[in-house]
């Protein structure tokens, strides 16, 4: 089962992985959600399901036991209630036999009489006659309505060995059912061999069944021997109607039978009446009752449906949870990555900064020490044409050094943390410098400085060169971007008490964002090769960390890039904190 | 005044010629050498008043020179060119007898400067507390 599940988690993320290589993290995430979604619920759906399967045939099975013995239960006592009826009746007519003047039943107001004194002890009898063993009859009570007598023979023989015998239900001319109840009466009190003929309502036998099936809950019939209904069914009409299954003959044992009927099934129990030629039956619809089943498979039904909501509510939660969770943490590695990759990169840009320094260093030394040899040659001798312009040419290659210099300074303490030379410095006035160094290339690229500057802004306490650096970095950047014709806009403003803010923003193409997360990478470039190193605001960016300050860019591709520089402002306190 | 004496031990050739050149022209009196051994050399044959000495050089290290002058003469000061612009392997050199340390490229008049109080140590005989 374990091994199974497994499987199952691995084949959906499978799925979700392999297919994420082409889309993006955040498809990959919904796919993951949606995968783990159906696994989690599949797997909690299944004991539900089965549970609810197994409890509605368990339901069905024990129900289905229920009604059977019920069945057989109940059929046993309304056969026993008949029975006796039938016993009761029997005795009835007898001893009201018995008790009249047989010498004088030739006459027929006496059997007027004996019907009129039986009708009042026996309900729904139409009339009696009395027939010898040849079925001839003696004499019959009014009216003396024709009736068919087809099968009276038998049934007087099997009257004389029985005491009594019953026959089938008949209908006579008026449409009325009847069936026939023959009484031998006791022989020694009678000279001849005489038999007692009523004739029964068919109405009296309905009321009997209604009299014993104590429950109306099911459908309680006779039908004779050959199948056919004796009294009214619920499920198989009136009586005449044929009966169309099969009916045993055991007295004793009732057994239960299912057959299909109809919309749904039927159960029913048949036994044979003893002492009469019929069989008694009792159907029952389904294992329940309909309504008492369809109530009981709502209930399940919506329970399973609630079950199933609550589980999908749950799961979902959970798993937008658990996405979530694992997104964050992946969001908080990537990022751990990103900088732990962002200082690597910066140590290593440190370390050949710092190597390229030192080798540029000596040939450096080699040129200041020509360049003063020749100043101290050209002191010691006279005047001559051009010596101004030499001389003046001299100081421009000891500036250069000098500037080549503080770059090869610059680049050995991004890689060890040289003491910064800070001092108080105005702001605007280092941003005014650097743009009055790009001013010739800016004007043969037809760019324009616009500045804004704030006036009065506190004096920071800063490094100048580094300052300096930062700016010239970042704004010949700018130009580089723009190439050709454009604006360059630079602002000073007070952001905080303790911070000035200097925004650069260039009406360039801008950053394109895949670019823009490489921004202060060492060694990015998206200059042509040859063209750009890759360091500047690699460098830049340490610079302006290293002066406890913070840079931002915000691009908008096609309309340009802003950075936007936080530099502290330190107030004499930090002076001192900072010189120590 | 005397003139001082300076071996300049520097690896590259230009430079240390041209420093030296530029020493005659003010009046001192220059050597160079382009290694450890040679400036070796040159102190036992003749030890100069300062040894402007470059940390790094091809065959024995400048601390290790270093070390060997102080071993030969005590009291000639040797000031030590660092190209690393780095303070520690400076600092460190001080500690290993050096009169100071600057950082190359340098400027002349700096390094006339420190030579002249290297000198002046060096003639008034301050070196004793150093060494030990």
């Amino acid at each position: 089962m374990i091994e199974f599940s497994k499987k199952i988690a691995s084949f959906f993320l499978r799925a979700a992985n392999s297919s994420s290589e082409a889309t993006t993290l955040k498809e990959r995430y919904k796919q993951f959600r949606i995968s783990l979604f159906i696994a989690i619920t599949i797997i909690a759906l299944i004991p539900s399901t089965l549970l609810a399967i197994f409890g509605y045939f368990q339901y069905l099975n024990l129900a289905q036991k229920q009604t059977t013995t019920h069945i057989q239960w109940h059929l046993k006592y309304v056969k026993d209630a008949f029975e006796n009826h039938i016993k009761v009746l029997s005795s009835q007519l007898s001893s009201a036999t018995d008790r009249l003047a047989l010498h004088n039943f030739e006459q027929q107001p006496i059997t007027d009489a004996i019907q009129q004194h039986m009708s009042n002890e026996v309900n729904n009898l139409i009339k009696i006659e009395f027939v010898d063993e040849q079925n001839h009859p003696l004499i019959s009570s009014l009216p003396a309505s024709a009736l068919p007598k087809s099968d009276l023979p038998y049934l007087i023989q099997q009257a004389s060995t029985k005491g009594y015998a019953l026959s089938d239900m008949q209908i006579n001319d008026q449409k009325v059912p009847y069936f026939t109840f023959i009484i031998r009466p006791t022989p020694e009190e009678s000279e001849r061999n005489l038999f007692l003929v009523a004739y029964f309502n068919g109405l009296s036998l309905e009321n009997l069944i209604q009299q014993t099936n104590a429950s109306a809950m099911e459908d309680v019939f006779i039908i004779n021997t050959d199948n056919v209904l004796q009294t009214t069914s619920i499920f198989f009409g009136k009586s005449q109607q044929h009966f169309p299954f099969t009916t045993s003959k055991d007295k004793i044992n009732i057994t239960t039978t299912r057959k299909s009927w109809g919309m749904g099934d039927i159960f029913y129990a048949t036994t044979p009446l003893s002492g009469t030629p019929w069989i008694l039956v009792l159907v029952k619809d389904g294992p329940v009752q309909k309504k008492d089943w369809l109530t009981f498979q709502l209930t399940l039904v919506l329970i399973f449906l609630a079950c199933a909501m609550g589980s999908f509510f749950i799961i979902h939660q959970l798993v937008n949870l658990l996405t979530i969770r694992i997104r964050e943490s992946d969001t908080k590695r990537m990022a751990l990555l990103n900088e732990v990759g962002h200082t690597n990169r910066l140590a290593t840009i440190g370390k050949l900064a710092a190597g390229v320094a030192h080798e540029i260093n000596n040939p450096l030394a080699v040129i200041d020490q020509k360049t003063g040899l020749i100043e101290d040659l050209l002191e010691f001798t006279e005047d001559f044409t051009n010596k101004e312009k030499l001389h003046t040419s001299l100081q421009g290659i000891h500036s250069s050094v000098d500037r080549c210099k503080i770059i090869t300074h610059r680049l050995l303490g991004f890689a060890r943390k040289m003491d910064t030379d800070k001092e108080r410095i105005n702001i605007n006035t280092i941003v005014e410098e650097v743009m009055g160094f790009l001013e010739k290339e800016a004007l043969y690229s037809h760019i324009f400085f616009e500045m804004q500057l704030a006036e009065d802004l506190p004096e920071i306490w800063s490094d100048k060169g580094q300052l300096q650096q930062i700016f010239l970095n970042i704004i010949s950047n700018s130009m580089d971007a723009i190439s050709q014709s454009g604006v360059i806009t630079i602002q000073t403003s007070l952001k905080a008490k303790d911070k000035i803010l200097v925004e650069i923003n260039d009406n360039g193409p801008g950053i394109k964002p895949h670019v823009m997360e490489h921004i202060f990478d060492p060694f990015f470039t998206t200059k042509e090769t040859g063209k750009g190193t890759g360091l500047g605001l690699s460098i830049t960016y340490g610079l302006v960390k290293k002066l406890g300050g913070d840079i931002k860019v915000h691009s908008i591709v096609k309309e340009g890039v802003t950075f936007y520089i936080y530099l502290p402002i330190n107030t004499s306190n930090d002076k001192e904190s900072d010189h120590g | 005044m005397d003139e001082i004496h300076v071996l300049i031990v520097d690896d590259e050739v230009e430079f240390a010629s041209t420093l030296a050149e530029r020493m005659e022209l003010r009046g001192l009196t220059a050597k160079t050498t382009n290694c450890g051994q040679d400036a070796l050399a040159s102190v036992n044959r003749e030890p100069p008043d300062v040894v402007l000495l470059d940390l790094k050089m091809p065959d024995i290290g400048g601390l290790e020179v270093l070390d060997a002058i102080k071993n030969t003469d005590p009291t000639i000061e040797v000031i030590m060119l660092t190209g690393h612009g780095c303070t520690v392997s400076g600092i460190e050199g001080m500690e290993h007898g050096a009169f100071d340390y600057l950082m190359k490229p340098v400027d002349l008049k700096m390094l006339l400067g420190k030579i002249q109080q290297a000198y002046d140590q060096r003639m008034n005989g301050h070196h004793g507390e150093r060494n030990e």
